[in-house]
């Protein structure tokens, strides 16, 4: 026997080798009938995979009401349950800053936005920039609010549709024939805005944020970015920025501020009383909490309170 | 070979102590360099063919096929490129595998600084001794022989190295969060700290956070400060350490998909799979896939040519250790003639001499090699878990 063999005999009997030739990979036979589990970043997206999937999916619409993906982050039991997803769906766009400090696995994480990355816009450059007395979240560089253009909304789903049918298999069926029904909603809205847009081509608008760049872009109609916060109270440095914007404009605006959500009262008729501008709420709808499912009902008010606002018969904001 | 002749032998090599024992030693020493040598090469192959077999695909920039597998699979060394994170990510919507990017860029007391995604943890199928798998910035796990080489355990914390002194940029050290250490694998990963590819692109400066500043506590590092915004000098700050306060001050400039990794390991569902990534890498003229154990066994050609030469030195040095043993024992028979004469005289048989003479040199040869195995078993087993073996 040759002193080679006697050593390799020796060393495998003294278990010297740890690595194991296959190098430790272990089979993975877990079988588990619960319904895989879905965690997803803003409410657009957690809408659309109700829509989609129902109730084959455990569905956690991850950020709480209210909160803004720009500054929100995950706390220890919402990272257990990103970790513990089979999907894991975010906007991308980089809209979610937390996101981008996470540690997530690359596989079960599709951005969704990225299907429409050749469509991305940069946000327009900023007029003024109170975040109000809680500060807030710089817009800059590729804009994120992909999600409120329906047609961009709908490839995002259809990058959901995919995943969702590669996760369930068995329910291709199932997702395919609700997904005709998530289409002919998204159409009805798409449809909606470019009547609008049709009938009143070319409008400039004033945004109190830079979050509709994608729909107003959709609908050929320009917007200035006057960032505001709406719990912001009326002031002279406002009532200045405003009055510069406007005079600034090359075309007169016609008429409409876009806030995300409700402004101050003050806020409001202040700038309403300076400028004529009548305040509409278009909400972003990026964090509706458990209430996701109102998401394209939001939108659908939004437009119908822009509709009444530019066809001057405004109601509420 | 009779009892009474093998116990005279016996009592003959006790009787000459030290020539026995300076024999069987010149016989182990000539030994155990190449059984050694032969035995930590195949050790050496052995552990690089493991880990090669289980990652048999890494993509990387053009440039050494050979730096890119060591450096990926071992991690050693540096490669000349990068590529973008977006290669993974594209990978992984093929739905074809799983990429596992690498981001190996920094170090912790020498030990490499592994940025990786939870991707890592279940491609390997690490096992956490205590903790958990980093998730978060600044948060590390440590490999179970780089935690036990520097005393650290959970809830502990350490700096990484700095390895640009003079970066006018301001590189600092970041402190690393103990979150997690592994159990014992046998691999490259017992001697690594694996951290988050967001954590490593903040050591290698792709991701900052904005420290605040005091102007009345921290007067020493105000450069300028106005009534809307303080610059601060580059003063050197210890380490940068991530805290819930400033931990939402870090990110990227620029776009994400563009941050670089140094390599993606894929995890292929299947040979078709595997294949049809490699042909989509192989047309992108920015990337270079190679099969890990194509090009492991091309390095370790190289490395059996160098290994020829040893062994014919080492066959050199035992022909010449047999002619001088021959001698050795030529000038015994004359130094022991008396002796001969007298077993001859007391009536021993014809060729008893001989015989007596070939057990003894049997004994003294069993003996020296069985010490040589011995040595070399031992030397092995010193370098297999000691620092000295590569993987």
């Amino acid at each position: 026997m040759s002193s080679r063999l006697i050593l390799l005999v020796l060393i495998s009997l003294t278990g010297c080798y740890a690595a194991s030739p296959d190098g430790g990979k272990l089979p993975q036979a877990v079988v588990d009938e619960s319904p895989p589990l879905v965690v997803v970043s803003i409410s657009p997206l957690a809408w659309i995979v109700s829509e989609l999937a129902g109730e084959a999916v455990e569905l956690i619409a991850l950020m709480p009401e209210g909160a803004d993906p720009g500054i929100w982050s995950p706390d220890s039991m919402e990272i257990d349950q990103l970790m513990a997803a089979d999907l894991i769906i975010l906007n991308g766009a980089s809209l979610e800053a937390w996101a981008q400090r996470l540690s997530l696995p690359i596989v079960r994480t599709i951005e969704v936005a990225r299907a429409c990355r050749d469509q991305w816009l940069r946000y327009p450059d900023v007029v003024t920039h109170s975040h109000g007395p809680e500060g807030g979240t710089s817009y800059e560089g590729v804009a994120g609010h992909t999600w409120l253009d329906p047609q961009l909304l709908q490839r995002q789903a259809q990058v959901i549709r995919d995943r969702l049918i590669q996760l369930l298999p068995d329910q291709r069926g199932h997702i395919e024939s609700r997904w005709n029904g998530l289409v002919a909603k998204l159409t009805s809205l798409d449809e909606k805005m470019a009547q609008l847009a049709a009938s009143h081509p070319d409008l400039v608008l004033i945004g109190s944020g830079p979050f509709w760049i994608y729909p107003v872009h959709r609908m050929k109609w320009t917007l200035h970015r006057f960032d505001i916060d709406p719990q912001t109270e009326w002031n002279e440095v406002l009532s200045a920025d405003l009055t510069r914007l406007l005079g600034s404009a090359d075309t007169a605006p016609a008429g409409v501020i876009f806030w995300d959500q409700p402004p101050a009262a003050g806020l409001r008729e202040g700038i309403e009383k300076q400028s004529g501008q009548v305040s509409i709420v278009w909400p972003t709808a990026v964090s509706l909490g458990a209430n996701y499912a109102r998401y394209l009902d939001l939108q659908f008010e939004a437009v119908d309170r822009l509709q009444s606002a530019i066809s001057g018969a405004a109601g509420p904001p | 070979m009779s009892g009474p002749m093998l116990r005279l032998a016996l009592r003959s090599l006790s009787h000459h102590k030290v020539r026995t024992v300076v024999l069987a030693l010149c016989i182990a020493l000539v030994g155990v360099l190449p059984t050694a040598v032969d035995g930590l090469l195949e050790l050496y192959r052995t552990r690089l063919a493991a880990r090669a077999t289980s990652t048999p695909l890494v993509v990387g920039a053009p440039g050494s096929r050979s730096d890119l597998l060591i450096h990926a699979l071992y991690f050693r060394g540096d490669v000349e490129r990068m590529i973008p994170r977006r290669v993974a990510i594209e990978a992984g919507e093929s739905g074809h595998g799983v990429p596992v990017p690498i981001h190996l860029k920094g170090s912790v007391n020498g030990h490499p600084l592994v940025g990786t995604t939870p991707d890592y943890e279940k491609f390997r199928s690490i096992k956490m001794n205590r903790g958990h798998w980093p998730r978060k910035l600044a948060e590390a796990a440590f490999g179970s022989k780089v935690a036990k080489e520097l005393g650290i355990d959970v809830g502990g914390s350490i700096a990484t190295d700095v390895h640009k002194l003079h970066d006018l940029a301001g590189s600092y050290p970041l402190l690393l969060k103990v979150t997690g250490v592994l159990s014992r694998t046998g691999t490259p990963d017992d001697d690594a700290v694996f951290v988050s590819l967001q954590t490593s692109w903040v050591v290698s400066g792709e991701i900052h956070g904005h420290l605040r500043i005091d102007p009345e506590k921290d007067f020493n590092l105000v450069l300028e400060n106005q009534s809307n915004h303080i610059t601060a000098n580059a003063a050197v700050v210890e380490a940068v350490e991530v805290t819930p306060e400033n931990e939402d001050s870090f990110h990227p400039h620029g776009d994400p998909d563009a941050l670089p990794v140094t390599a993606i390991l894929i995890d292929a569902n299947d040979d078709k799979g595997a294949t049809i990534l490699r042909s989509r890498f192989r047309r992108d003229e920015s990337l270079q896939p190679i099969d890990s154990l194509v090009e492991l066994r091309e390095l370790l050609a190289v490395v059996m040519r160098a290994k020829a030469i040893l062994d014919a030195n080492s066959m050199l040095v035992i022909v010449a250790t047999v002619l001088l043993l021959g001698l050795i024992v030529t000038l015994d028979v004359k130094v022991r003639e008396r002796e001969v004469q007298t077993l001859e005289r007391i009536g021993a048989p014809r060729g008893f001499v001989a015989r007596l003479l070939f057990t003894e040199i049997a004994i003294v040869v069993c003996c020296g090699g069985l010490l040589s195995l011995f040595l070399a078993r031992a030397a092995i087993w010193f370098v297999a878990d000691g620092p000295l073996l590569l993987p």
